[in-house]
């Protein structure tokens, strides 16, 4: 089963993050997509899933939208209100 | 006669390989969404073969759940209900090495939606696993299916040969169906570009997340897949990549190279077609010269000099800037630059209501607002479609290229600002630069009034980067040239000819004329004209834009096609000119003069009135047919036409009025 969690707010463990909190450069891993996150379905289908790493490879002048290198070999980008819906550590 | 189709990841491939068993030329680049239709054609095989195949070229697709109408009409061909595609015998899955396990997920789904009569074909294997790389035995044997593992960009007989063996092994007869159905929400459902008849192989499931756990179980078992059949990769690509998106996208750097990009290929496109521009038009006048000193003088001679010459030639001069265009789009397009061009733009976009998606169909607009209409199918969300698809024609497209180019060309004066840029180049840049800012500030309106909707998310791959092949580039310009040139083969030269015939008849009395110059006949009998009647006629309404009835003339058959607009003046200014010697379009525009005041007709303030004319005013027929087909009614194209003609005409009127009051 995949981890679809409710949107909440991250009081249940401190050492989560969320995803448009991450600074450049910096790897990550994938914990859960909130149900809210419009472009799940692309996500999941794009191989992008929970325990995947993620590092931010850049962000727009304007902080929206961020690109990331996924596992080995892919490339992507979210704008960070969307971000915002997927929880890492 | 067999019908297979090509399915797969967008961006992997199929319609590259499409062309390629074909001999068609469906376009093609580094970029997802470019195929936004169904393809249908014969292999070239099928001359020496007995058994007959074609293959049909379909948009990609993530998922079986379509999340706008590009994937719906995919999924849609699966479940027959596609109008071209009636019935099917095979299915060939593209899998694209640099997302190995997420497409061959997609492959994994489909075997259980369609049963064992699928093969996979494994493209780009010279990006991240070479052929050596991969256990093609194993993978079959893993999965049940057929495996083929190529480049198609190779573009060569051997792949060719290869590929095309590879689907003639098929040997199912009859047509396919599915036999499990496909789980679909409703959501999904209203993308469908076919009525929906037929719900035997739907489930409609509204609980998303049932059916999002399914894509996670097959992605779980192509990854398990991959790790037994793949050893070792190449990520020497990848690595590339990440470099030079650290640059490219960077926060700062990233917008810096976005408008050098864009500038040097407006500089390029006016240095590197100046001197074709030279030969082109001095051949046009030679030819014309040398046909006309070889017909006796008299109407038919005054048909073919003024009529077709004067007509068509002035519209020739133009091939080069479209074909260096076309070459400079398509050398981008292959490189993967585009979605980082939606990354750069997205922000900006979302400002007027849009999201980066709609950078492509903008881009595309530069060439022809028809295909880049018919590419806002990828927009999931309605409002933010509607909203690019409606202001798309506000992009300056090839065929404004001709008049901006006679007009900059001839009025505008060339000199070097800050010892680099070319004032010329700026004046164009210029003009693209106000019809974009404008299709978004309308974008923006339509976002606030008409399209109300909450859509938020973007979302976009990063292909790898690849080096653009010229081949291809020269193929979509040669492609884009003959389209262009069978165009002023066809229309133009038609309708150059009914021009000259509205502009030289009535004939006047020539006894009414007695003691004054052949000159002055020639204008007098313009004048007398049906053209100079009709221009006579709606003077009064163009007169505050600066323009007088030639002009006027011009606007109009400039309605048919834009183009016309060039050769009109071609052979308006030609009939009333009757100089020994011919001149250029160019020259004559430069001599004409106001017989009232004796001053030029062209100043400052008449020339960027007319420029801005042309940017706004929606003259392209074709524009108004494709929306009327994309939006299923004559209201949106009515819409269109009328916002436009209304932006041109106050946008004209305040260029002529402020530039003439501070100049």
């Amino acid at each position: 089963m995949i981890n679809i969690e409710p949107l909440k707010t991250l009081t249940i463990n401190k050492s989560n993050r969320l995803l448009s909190q991450i600074k450049i450069g910096e790897k990550v891993t994938i914990i859960s997509f909130m149900k809210d996150l419009e472009t799940k379905s692309t996500l999941i289908s794009m191989g992008i899933l929970p325990g995947d790493e993620l590092e931010v490879i850049s962000k727009s002048i304007f902080g929206s939208p961020i690109s990331f290198k996924h596992g080995q070999n892919n490339f992507f980008a979210l704008r960070s209100n969307q971000a915002k819906l997927i929880e890492v550590k | 006669m067999k019908t297979f189709l090509l399915i797969g990841f967008p961006n992997s491939g199929k319609s590259t390989i499409f062309n390629l068993l074909s001999g068609k030329s469906r376009k093609v680049s580094n970029y997802s969404g470019i195929t936004v239709d169904t393809g249908v054609a014969e292999l070239k095989s099928n001359f020496e073969n007995e058994e007959k195949i074609r293959i049909i070229d379909l948009p990609g697709i993530y998922n079986l759940l379509p999340t706008s109408i590009d994937e719906a009409i995919t999924v849609s061909t699966i479940l027959n209900l596609n109008n071209k595609v009636k019935e099917f015998n095979h299915v060939i899955m593209i899998i694209d090495t640099s997302r190995f396990d997420a497409s061959l997920a997609l492959a994994l789904s489909m075997k259980d939606v369609l049963g064992d009569n699928i093969s996979l074909l494994i493209n780009k294997s010279d990006l991240l696993y070479k052929n050596k790389n991969v256990d093609v035995k194993k993978l079959e044997s893993l999965t049940g299916l057929k495996v083929l593992i190529c480049s198609a960009q190779k573009d060569d007989k051997t792949t060719e040969k290869e590929i095309d063996m590879f689907l003639r092994q098929k040997k199912s007869d009859e047509s396919l169906k599915p036999i499990t159905a496909i789980p679909l929400n409703n959501q999904a459902i209203s993308y469908f570009p076919f009525k929906v008849s037929d719900f035997s192989s739907i489930e409609i499931i509204d609980d998303e997340e049932k059916i999002l756990d399914k894509i996670y179980s097959f992605q779980m078992q192509a990854r398990k897949i991959i790790q037994e059949i793949t050893m070792g990769n190449n990520l020497e690509t990848v690595q590339t990549t990440y470099r030079i998106d650290k640059i490219l996208l960077h926060p700062f750097l990233g917008g810096i190279c976005f408008f050098a990009i864009f500038f040097l290929i407006f500089q390029s496109l006016y240095t590197f077609s100046a001197p074709l521009m030279t030969l082109i038009e001095s051949s046009v006048k030679i030819s014309g010269d040398f046909v006309g000193s070889h017909l006796p003088d008299g109407l038919f001679k005054s048909l073919v000099v003024n009529g077709i010459f004067a007509g068509v030639g002035g519209v020739l001069v133009f091939l080069p800037q479209i074909a260096i265009l076309f070459f400079l789009l398509s050398l981008m397009e292959q490189s993967g630059y585009i979605a980082r061009a939606a990354f750069i733009t997205d922000k900006i976009m979302s400002y007027f209501g849009l999201n980066g998606k709609a950078f492509l169909p903008f881009l595309s607009g530069f060439a022809c607002a028809v295909p880049a209409i018919m590419s806002t199918r990828t927009i999931h969300d309605r409002g933010e479609r509607m909203a690019t698809l409606m202001t798309i024609p506000l992009i300056t497209c090839s065929a404004r290229l001709p008049v901006y180019i006679l007009l900059i060309g001839t009025f505008i004066p060339s000199y070097k600002i800050l010892g680099i840029l070319d004032s010329q180049a700026m004046a164009l840049f210029f003009l693209y630069f106000l019809g974009s800012v404008f299709a978004l500030f309308m974008a923006k309106i339509f976002r606030l009034s008409f399209f109300k909707s909450k859509s938020k998310s973007f979302f976009i791959e990063m292909p790898i980067y690849q080096k653009p092949k010229l081949k291809i580039a020269f193929r979509q310009m040669f492609r884009q040239a003959k389209v262009f040139l069978k165009k002023a083969g066809t229309t133009i030269f038609a309708l150059s000819i009914i021009i000259w015939f509205l502009s030289s008849f009535p004939r006047i009395n020539l006894d009414d004329y007695k003691n004054i110059n052949d000159k002055q006949i020639a204008s007098i009998q313009l004048e007398k004209s049906v053209i100079g009647n009709i221009g006579k006629f709606i003077e009064p309404a163009i007169k505050p834009l600066g323009y007088d009835w030639k002009l006027g003339v011009g606007i109009i058959i400039a309605f048919g096609a834009r183009e016309l607009f060039v050769s009109g003046m071609g052979t308006i200014y030609a009939l009333g000119d009757v100089d020994e010697n011919s001149k250029s379009l160019r020259e004559r525009l430069r001599l004409e003069k106001n017989p009232e005041t004796g001053l030029p007709v062209f100043n400052t303030g008449v020339v960027w009135s007319l420029l801005v004319f042309f940017a706004f005013a929606c003259q392209c027929i074709s524009t108004l047919a494709i929306v009327k087909k994309e939006t299923g009614g004559w209201k949106w194209p009515i819409v269109m036409f009328s916002y436009m003609t209304f932006l041109a005409y106050v946008g004209a009127f305040l260029t002529y009025h402020l530039i003439n009051s501070y100049i």
